[in-house]
C-alpha cells in the first residue's frame, strides 16, 4: 500500500509540475547552479523532517544532527534527489514534457524532479513479510537499513547521555512521593501526550514501585528515565521543580539523609510500647 | 523525625489493585490492610444504622479517604482517616458519656484504631504512631502514659 502511495504521489508531482509549471518565474540570477541547489534543499528538507519526526520525543536534538548515520541518512536523500533532477534533465521521459529552455523551466524540472525522487526513493515493489517483520523490497529498502542504524546509534547515544542527566535530576527525588505526582505532571505538560502513552507509562511506573528487590534511589532513577522517555529531560527537570520539597528526600537538621525506615530509637520505643499497652486495653 | 517505610506505599497500592489476592510482596501488611478495611467497614455500617447525621457524615468521610489512602499510596490520607476516626469519638461523647445504643460504634471504633495501631508499629511509622496514640489516649486514658 505504502509502496501504491509513492508511485501515485510520483506521478501526481510529475503531473502538477507539468500542469502548473509553465507559469513560474525563471531563476533570475541563479544561474546553472541554481535548480542543482533547489532539489538539493527539496531532499535534505524531507530527510530530515523524517528524522525529526521519528525522534521528536525525548531527542536531544543536537545529539540527533550530530549523530553520523542521521547525516548519511540526510546526505542520501539529497543525492538521490540531485539524481532525479540529472535524469529529468538528460533523459527523454515518455509524456513528460517539462520544456527546460522555457522560462521557469528548469525550476519546475527542479521541483519536480526532488519531489517524485523523494517518493520513489520511499517506494518498495513488494514487501516480504518473515515473521513479525515486512521487508520491503525496492529502493525504500535503503532507507530502512539506513534509519535502523540510525536507531540503535542514537540509542546508544541517547542511553549514556539521559542516564547522566537524569542521575542528576533524581539524585534527590523520593521515589515512593514522586511516583503518582512527577508522571501526571510532567505528562500533563505535554499536549501531545496521547492518552496510551500516559497510560503505559503509569503501568511502568507501578511496577518499578512494588518491586521489593530495589533500592529507593533504584526506583527513583527508573522512574526519572520513564518519564524522560517520553517527556525529555527538560520536561522531567520542570516539573521537579514545580513539585518543590514534596517529593524530596526528607533531610535530617544535622544536613545528612537519614535512612529511611529507621526511627529514631528512644522516641519510636516509647511510642511503640504505649501502642502496645493501647492495643491490650482495646481488644476486647 | 521518622519517615514512613520504604515499603508502605508499594504495599498499599498492591492492597488496592490486588486486594484480595495473594500477590503482595509483604502478606502480613496485606492482612493488616485487609482487616483495615473490613473493621471501617463494620465501623461505617454502624453509624449509617445510628442514623445519627453527624456520625453517617464522618463515616462517609471515613471512606472517602480510605479511598484516597490506598490510591494514592501515601501515609497523609491515613493520617486523615485517623483524624476522622477521632471526631468520631467526639460524636460519640459529646454528650460527655457514651449512649447505650451506640456501643456497638464504640466497639467497631475500637477496633478500628487497634488495626491502625498494627499497621503504624508494623511500619514503624512514628507519625501515624503518634496521632494514633493521641486517639487511643481518650479511649482508654487509663492505660496510656500522657507524658509520651
Amino acid at each position: 500500500m505504502k509502496a501504491l502511495l509513492c508511485v501515485l504521489g510520483a506521478v501526481i508531482a510529475l503531473w502538477v509540475g507539468m500542469t502548473f509549471g509553465s507559469g513560474l518565474p525563471p531563476i533570475d540570477g541563479m544561474g546553472l547552479i541554481g535548480p542543482w541547489i533547489l532539489c538539493g534543499v527539496i531532499g535534505a528538507v524531507t530527510g530530515s523532517i523524517e528524522l525529526m519526526q521519528r525522534y521528536s520525543r525525548g531527542t536531544n536534538l543536537p545529539l540527533l544532527l550530530g549523530n553520523p548515520w542521521a547525516i548519511t541518512y540526510v546526505a542520501v536523500n539529497v543525492v538521490i534527489a540531485l539524481i532525479s533532477y540529472q535524469l529529468v534533465r538528460t533523459e527523454s521521459i515518455p509524456g513528460l514534457n517539462l520544456s527546460l529552455s522555457e522560462p521557469g523551466g528548469q525550476l519546475r524540472a527542479a521541483i519536480v524532479a526532488g519531489i517524485a525522487g523523494m517518493l520513489l526513493l520511499r517506494s518498495a515493489f513488494v514487501s516480504i513479510r518473515t515473521g513479525e517483520r515486512e521487508y520491503p523490497v525496492g529502493p525504500g529498502l535503503l532507507l530502512d537499513v539506513l534509519i535502523e542504524q540510525v536507531d540503535h546509534r542514537l540509542d546508544q547515544g541517547r542511553a549514556v547521555q539521559s542516564f547522566q542527566e537524569v542521575l542528576e535530576i533524581m539524585k534527590d527525588v523520593d521515589a515512593t512521593k514522586a511516583a503518582v505526582s512527577l508522571a501526571s505532571l510532567a505528562l500533563q505538560m505535554l499536549e501531545r501526550t496521547s492518552k496510551d502513552t500516559q497510560e503505559e507509562v503509569r503501568k511502568e511506573i507501578d511496577a518499578i514501585i512494588v518491586r521489593p528487590d530495589l533500592l529507593l534511589r533504584a526506583k527513583a532513577l527508573l522512574i526519572g528515565i520513564a518519564i524522560q522517555k517520553v517527556a525529555g529531560v527538560n520536561v522531567l527537570k520542570q516539573a521537579i521543580e514545580s513539585l518543590g520539597s514534596e517529593i524530596l528526600v526528607k533531610q535530617s537538621s544535622g544536613g545528612e539523609a537519614r535512612d529511611e525506615g529507621t526511627p529514631t530509637a528512644e522516641n519510636w520505643d516509647k511510642i511503640e510500647s504505649q501502642l502496645r499497652a493501647a492495643k491490650s486495653s482495646l481488644l476486647p | 523525625m521518622v519517615t514512613t517505610s520504604n515499603d508502605y506505599q508499594s504495599n498499599v497500592r498492591w492492597f488496592l489493585e490486588k486486594p484480595w489476592k495473594g500477590n503482595s510482596p509483604t502478606g502480613s501488611v496485606r492482612a493488616q490492610l485487609n482487616t483495615l478495611q473490613a473493621s471501617l467497614m463494620r465501623l461505617f455500617e454502624d453509624c449509617v444504622a445510628s442514623k445519627d447525621q453527624d456520625l453517617m457524615k464522618l463515616s462517609s468521610h471515613l471512606f472517602a479517604e480510605y479511598q484516597q489512602a490506598f490510591q494514592e499510596g501515601s501515609p497523609n490520607s491515613i493520617l486523615a482517616l485517623t483524624k476522622t476516626l477521632d471526631r468520631i469519638h467526639g460524636v460519640l461523647y459529646r454528650d460527655g458519656e457514651l449512649p447505650g445504643q451506640w456501643a456497638a460504634i464504640s466497639a467497631s471504633l475500637k477496633h478500628a484504631v487497634v488495626q491502625l495501631i498494627e499497621l503504624a508499629t508494623t511500619q514503624r511509622d512514628e507519625q501515624l504512631g503518634s496521632q494514633v496514640l493521641d486517639l487511643a489516649r481518650k479511649l482508654v486514658p487509663e492505660h496510656i502514659d500522657p507524658t509520651v
